[in-house]
């Protein structure tokens, strides 16, 4: 369904839980994969994938469709999934220089984890990476997101973003090449 | 996971190897996880008791303003709470005057002048800082004094002219009657003094009765 008829749909009283489910219905792989990317396991990643949708259920009246609903929804799990790990830091009292070990075990941790497979030592390099490097490499990479919308989700100018995946691509080559 | 030749044509452009890479996700989903995960996250809305988003009304006010009010608002208003503050302001004055003071206000003028001179013989340095303080009743009593001296002097000098003759006749010394009469009528008054006769005085009536008249002596009384 078009993302304009199921917010319509949405605004709609009577009609507003069905369009609601149809959106998560939509929605909520492309959001599940973009946040378990950076948190890693499945757990957390429910737990935060709520979060989202719960703002969802709260705001989607007030969305005036400026930006895309894709666009929306990808910036609430972004900010969502960001606060979360900052929290887990801090509880953990984890510095940034940490951010390595921290997923490394929780990557070491997941079922059917093989260090040999080339999925999960791509898993190990990206997760050395800064967060936001982390991001603008798992939205490229992964979701194929063009440069002008990641801009809208992650605030930042498209040379930037550029220039940020060329050197996240850089880093995940060094780290499976062992340099 | 679409996979578009673009994103593979950029790593290349790199001279990156991870075009050459798979970019499927190693990780394990729960069966059924995303079947499920709508209606679980309902019933956790339902639960949490999340409230409905703010209804979708319109905003836009059905109400109609005068042209131009919103220009002038600020001073008419300013003008109206000034209007407002002088209006609840009292128009009399609020002092009252003691019952009976004007009529009362001579006679205490006059008990303070008397009171003054008293005062006025002790010589007294007043500092200007009590300057401010300075009782009325003292100022007035000054000028009833002054009035009073005024009035006294007038009477004195003024009407001197106007006082009895019989005093002014008393004013006058023997001697000074002596020269008159013997220059005026070549009478030995010495002669006349002594012996107390005067009936070979050769004066005549008219001439008495003129110098009578002359000196201020009234016939009538």
């Amino acid at each position: 369904m078009d993302d304009h008829i199921l917010v319509a749909s949405f605004k709609r009283e009577q009609s507003k839980e069905a369009a609601f489910t149809k959106l998560v219905q939509k929605y909520q792989e492309r959001l599940y994969w973009h946040i378990r990317r950076m948190v890693v396991e499945h757990e957390d990643t429910n737990d935060i994938l709520q979060n989202v949708f719960i703002k969802v259920w709260k705001n989607l009246g007030e969305f005036r469709e400026e930006s895309n609903l894709y666009t929306w929804l990808y910036r609430i799990g972004t900010n969502e999934a960001l606060t979360w790990i900052e929290q887990q830091k801090r509880r953990a009292s984890v510095s940034m220089s940490d951010n390595e070990d921290v997923f490394s075990e929780k990557l070491k941790a997941q079922t059917d984890f093989d260090p040999n497979m080339i999925e999960w030592k791509l898993q190990q390099a990206i997760h050395i990476l800064p967060e936001k490097q982390k991001l603008v490499f798992n939205l490229r990479y992964y979701d194929e997101m063009p440069y002008e919308e990641m801009a809208g989700i992650l605030g930042t100018s498209v040379g930037a973003l550029k220039a940020s995946y060329h050197h996240a691509v850089k880093k995940v080559e060094a780290f499976l090449t062992g340099n | 996971m679409k996979k578009e030749n673009s994103i593979s044509e950029e790593l290349i452009s790199m001279g990156s190897r991870l075009a050459d890479y798979s970019r499927n996700m190693p990780y394990v989903v729960p069966e059924v996880f995303f079947v499920d995960f709508p209606i679980t996250l309902q019933e956790t809305i339902d639960e949490l008791g999340v409230p409905d988003s703010v209804p979708a009304w319109s905003k836009k006010q059905p109400f109609s303003v005068p042209q131009g009010y919103f220009d002038g608002l600020a001073d008419h208003i300013s003008a109206a709470i000034a209007n407002e503050i002088t209006s609840s302001l009292p128009k009399s004055i609020p002092q009252q005057v003691p019952v009976g003071y004007f009529d009362n206000l001579p006679a205490q003028l006059l008990a303070a002048v008397k009171a003054s001179d008293v005062v006025n013989k002790v010589v007294k340095v007043i500092p200007l800082k009590r300057r401010t303080n300075v009782n009325p009743i003292r100022w007035a009593a000054a000028a009833v004094l002054l009035i009073c001296v005024g009035l006294g002097s007038y009477e004195t000098f003024y009407n001197r002219q106007h006082s009895n003759p019989e005093n002014m006749l008393a004013s006058v010394t023997n001697s000074d009657i002596q020269d008159y009469v013997q220059g005026t009528y070549r009478v030995d008054v010495d002669h006349i003094v002594t012996n107390n006769d005067i009936s070979n005085l050769q004066v005549d009536n008219k001439d008495i009765e003129e110098y009578l008249d002359e000196t201020g002596w009234d016939q009538t009384e």
